[in-house]
């Protein structure tokens, strides 16, 4: 995960190199004598300072008209969007619509892409497209289910842990880090043995497997923020933990929980898809990414639109997630806000 | 041969235009003189200072003059600034902590500018190296340098930037807020040693702060930066004694109360609790 | 209760109290404003010194020292009490511990108007938070990048109770942000739309809108131009004289705890090496620590032709 670039990136703009620009001297006369007070200063001469770590050139976020033509300007971001609302295009239509419907094996076996078939049929006759378009909604309701279990379940512990004593804390931490040991695909694995194969369950176990990672996340973002004076000032203000929680802690981490959360999907699309095809994931008659990939493998020689199909689009959903993490983070991340 | 420091008409301004961060500022500083340059955050003391040693960030741009011992600097290339940077300019910060390595001992640190600019090795080197800490009054020299930056006091920590700043002989040191985050005792010493070395090296230096006492403390000369431009400058006595400019006055007022509020109260008692 | 000698029979803060050398070794009561700026007292001056401090000693987990070695201390209504010393003098952490802020004490009691703090029940917690307020020294770090200022404002009086309406609070901060030189129609910006030095009269509008008797300050200054630093200390003051406040300032720096405190305390390495009224402890200091402190605040030139 690359989701701990923290909000403290301030530092970077000292290191850079100036380009050795020129302009004419004797434009250096001209320019109005602005002789303002010391209110609402720029602040880039002070940008110039080897940031210390709690400098004020991580301003917040909060220009907010001027957002959506930044985000225009952002290519990752863009892609991300465009590849994951893809993504979602395909699974809202197949709410209502599909080529076939998912039993039904009029066409030839093993046909190649036509136009009645775009992706050509299986072996038993079945619409490829109707299977990838519905294994899409699959993958997504798992991806969007499991990072939103992770995002809950993980903040929740992570701030209780950063509000701890000393020593739960440490405790929470050392969980979190034997849990990380586990891979999230062993870790769903298990509870999807104990539990009995659905959908709601390979959500869970996924969800779960992730919010180790989520948890220790938040448990630094909340430490962090936490020892900024601004907390200590709301509790000599008199503010309950609750609401210094609700009011500063979150408040102050949420762009980097979205982030996560974006990247989280990515993960969960494909850990479903590869307990799917392991065959431990989401059970038929429910259609499944991975389970038509592994369903494709003996015939990917004369068939080989029907695994490439779902293969892509579990590419399509995964980087479209982690270029929507990428372009997020460039846009929450000050420095590299102000240099748009 | 060597004039110094020559700025002429330096502007800097954002690539996203707005108001200048300094404009037209003209300012000279003779070989072996030293110049303490003046103003509040945001007036663009270090923008001058980051000019002059070729590190202003990307999207700024700089225009006029900058002449370093006749060769002009404004508009140099990065392998240009190689040669100057280090070797005839060289920086300390506010927070030394920002020039050390956090992870490399410091008598390693301070030996590769030393190995890179004379060419020592081995024992000769250190041999410099030690020299080179003894240099800026630091004892336990051995232990300082097997040390590495978190283990030793910031006074020191700036000690060790400053010597590794000097290691190179360079004509030009420009010190930017060396002694802010700094104890006041500790800031005296750390003055002291600026002050000493500038003179036994007949090194120019450009002491940058927003404590006027501080700047006069190591300076022949001061100079008063506003919103980007220059207010005033001339000799430190007598820009204290007689400031022109209103703002310079208010500088010099505003130190003047702090020094009388430690004066009086150092008056015996009953003539302050009247 | 061991009553302070410093603050027995002061009435009203009217001049500075009789400091004792005497005794008991660390103890310094901090004198009213003495001769400048006389706060008016406040009512229940009579109820004796707000905090109290007597031999508190705390270390920080994992430390070998104590941060705090046995310290007495007893702040009295409307006084001003500076504590000077260097870094890791122990003077934030002793403004920590009076402020509540740090519980854990290895040894001594903390006493809050008389009677041992305790924080546990929230009725007296609150009434101890509205009572002493805390400045803290970054301005960049005491504000809530995410939050308005106008919110930020609002946030002890939402969270003590002090004024159930909306329209109440907006009036009350709008007047605040007056008392301290501040536009009231900043409320509605953001921090990082301000100054250093705005910043700082926030924060300060912010801790007097609890009306409290006591403002801890530590380094409230420090991090400011030195033009701005005199508007502040100017603040402090009137302020202080205006609403009787106590007033306890942290600062390495001699010359503004000079300018604003009628007493010091000298600290290094945890203890107290001198205590009593500022002409007295910058005009005689008894220690070399204090004459060193003293002769490193950087003077202005003098010109010599």
């Amino acid at each position: 995960m690359t989701a701990l670039t923290g909000p403290t990136t301030a530092g970077r703009e000292a290191d850079r190199r100036p380009p050795a620009t020129t302009t004419d001297p004797t434009y250096a006369t001209s320019g109005p004598a602005a002789d303002r007070p010391t209110a609402l200063d720029s602040p880039a001469p002070d940008a110039l300072q080897p940031a210390s770590p709690s400098s004020p050139a991580a301003a917040p976020a909060d220009d907010r008209p001027a957002r959506a033509g930044r985000a225009r300007r952002r290519p990752t971001l863009v892609v991300g969007a465009v590849l994951v609302g893809l993504g979602l295009l395909v699974a809202v239509v197949s709410l209502f619509w599909t080529p076939y419907n998912l039993t039904d094996t009029a066409g030839g076996r093993l046909e190649a892409p036509s136009l009645d078939h775009w992706l050509g049929t299986d072996k038993l006759g079945r619409d490829t497209a109707s299977f990838v378009m519905v294994g899409t909604r699959i993958a997504l309701q798992v991806g969007l289910g499991a990072a939103g279990i992770a995002a809950l379940a993980g903040t929740a512990v992570g701030l209780a842990a950063a509000w701890a004593k000393p020593w739960l804390d440490d405790a929470a931490a050392s969980v979190f880090d034997v849990m990380l040991a586990f891979p999230t695909l062993l870790l769903a694995m298990v509870i999807g043995a104990a539990q009995g194969r659905s959908t709601a369950t390979v959500i869970i176990a996924i969800g779960l497997a992730q919010s180790a990672y989520v948890a220790r996340l938040s448990r630094i973002l909340a430490r962090r923020v936490r020892g900024q004076a601004f907390v200590t000032a709301a509790i000599v203000s008199g503010s309950s933990l609750w609401a210094i929680t609700f009011r500063h802690l979150l408040p102050n981490m949420w762009t980097m929980l979205v982030v996560n959360f974006a990247l989280s999907f990515g993960v969960g699309v494909l850990a479903e898809a590869t307990l799917s095809y392991l065959g431990l994931g989401v059970p038929p008659p429910n259609a499944s990414l991975g389970r038509l990939m592994k369903e494709a493998q003996q015939t990917v020689l004369t068939a080989p639109v029907e695994a490439i199909a779902p293969g892509v689009m579990v590419l399509v959903l995964v980087i479209g997630a982690n270029y929507l993490a990428d372009g997020l983070r460039e846009l929450a991340d000050p420095v590299a806000r102000g240099r748009a | 041969m060597s004039a110094g420091l020559a700025i002429a008409g330096l502007t800097v301004r954002a690539a996203s235009a707005g108001r200048p961060l300094l404009e037209a500022v003209d300012l000279q500083l003779p070989a072996g003189q030293r110049l303490g340059l003046l103003g509040e955050s945001g007036s663009g003391k270090s923008t001058l200072a980051y000019a002059v040693a070729g590190l202003l960030p990307a999207g700024l741009a700089a225009a006029g003059s900058i002449q370093l011992d006749d060769q002009e600097l404004v508009g140099a290339d990065e392998r240009t600034w190689r040669t100057v940077r280090g070797a005839k300019v060289a920086l300390v910060f506010q927070e030394p902590a920002t020039a050390l390595d956090p992870l490399m001992r410091l008598g390693r640190q301070l030996a590769e500018p030393l190995r890179r600019h004379h060419g020592l090795r081995g024992e000769a080197l250190e041999q410099a190296v030690r020299q080179a800490l003894a240099a800026v009054a630091l004892d336990e020299v051995d232990q300082i340098a097997r040390a590495f930056p978190h283990q030793v006091s910031g006074g020191q920590r700036q000690r060790v930037a400053l010597a590794m700043a000097l290691a190179c002989d360079p004509t030009l040191l420009i010190a930017d807020e060396p002694t802010t985050a700094l104890d006041a005792t500790v800031q005296r010493g750390v003055l002291e040693l600026i002050d000493r070395l500038a003179r036994q090296r007949s090194m120019s230096l450009l002491f940058v702060t927003h404590d006027i006492a501080v700047a006069a403390a190591v300076s022949d000369r001061l100079a008063v930066l506003r919103s980007g431009r220059l207010v005033e400058h001339g000799p430190a006595a007598q820009l204290v004694a007689r400031p022109r400019h209103p703002y310079t006055a208010r500088l010099v007022a505003s130190a003047r109360r702090f020094q009388t509020a430690l004066d009086r109260a150092g008056q015996p008692m009953e003539e302050v609790l009247r | 209760m061991k009553p302070s000698p410093a603050a027995a029979g002061v009435d009203g803060g009217a001049t500075a109290s009789p400091i004792n050398d005497g005794p008991p070794r660390n103890t310094a009561g901090a004198g009213g404003p003495g001769g400048r700026g006389t706060a008016p007292g406040h009512p229940d001056d009579a109820a004796g010194p707000i905090i109290e401090l007597s031999g508190v000693s705390y270390r920080y987990p994992g430390q070998k020292r104590d941060a705090v070695n046995r310290l007495d201390l007893s702040l009295g209504a409307g006084q001003a009490l500076g504590l000077v010393g260097e870094s890791g003098s122990g003077k934030s952490t002793s403004l920590a511990i009076m402020a509540g802020l740090i519980r854990d004490l290895r040894n001594g009691h903390v006493r809050f108007e008389g009677a041992p703090l305790t924080l546990r029940s929230p009725a007296r917690r609150r009434y101890f938070r509205r009572r002493v307020q805390v400045v803290f020294q970054d301005p960049y770090n005491s504000l809530d990048p995410r939050q308005r200022i106008g919110a930020a404002l609002a946030e002890p009086l939402i969270a003590l109770g002090l004024e159930p309406s909306r329209e109440g609070r907006r009036s009350r901060c709008a007047a605040m942000l007056a008392a301290v030189g501040l536009e009231p129609a900043m409320a509605e910006r953001w921090p990082h739309e301000f100054s250093g030095g705005q910043r700082q009269r926030i924060t300060i509008a912010r801790a007097l809108l609890t009306e409290p008797r006591a403002l801890l300050a530590d380094e409230p200054v420090s991090a400011l131009d030195q033009a701005t630093k005199v508007e502040l200390v100017d603040l402090l003051r009137t302020i202080a004289a205006q609403r009787g406040l106590a007033l306890v300032m942290v600062s390495h720096d001699l010359a503004v705890v000079a300018e604003l405190c009628s007493h010091l305390i000298v600290m290094a390495r945890g203890r107290v090496v001198e205590a009593g009224a500022t002409g007295q402890v910058l005009g005689h200091p008894r220690q070399t620590y204090t004459r060193d402190l003293i002769a490193a605040v950087p003077r202005l030139p003098v010109e010599n032709d």
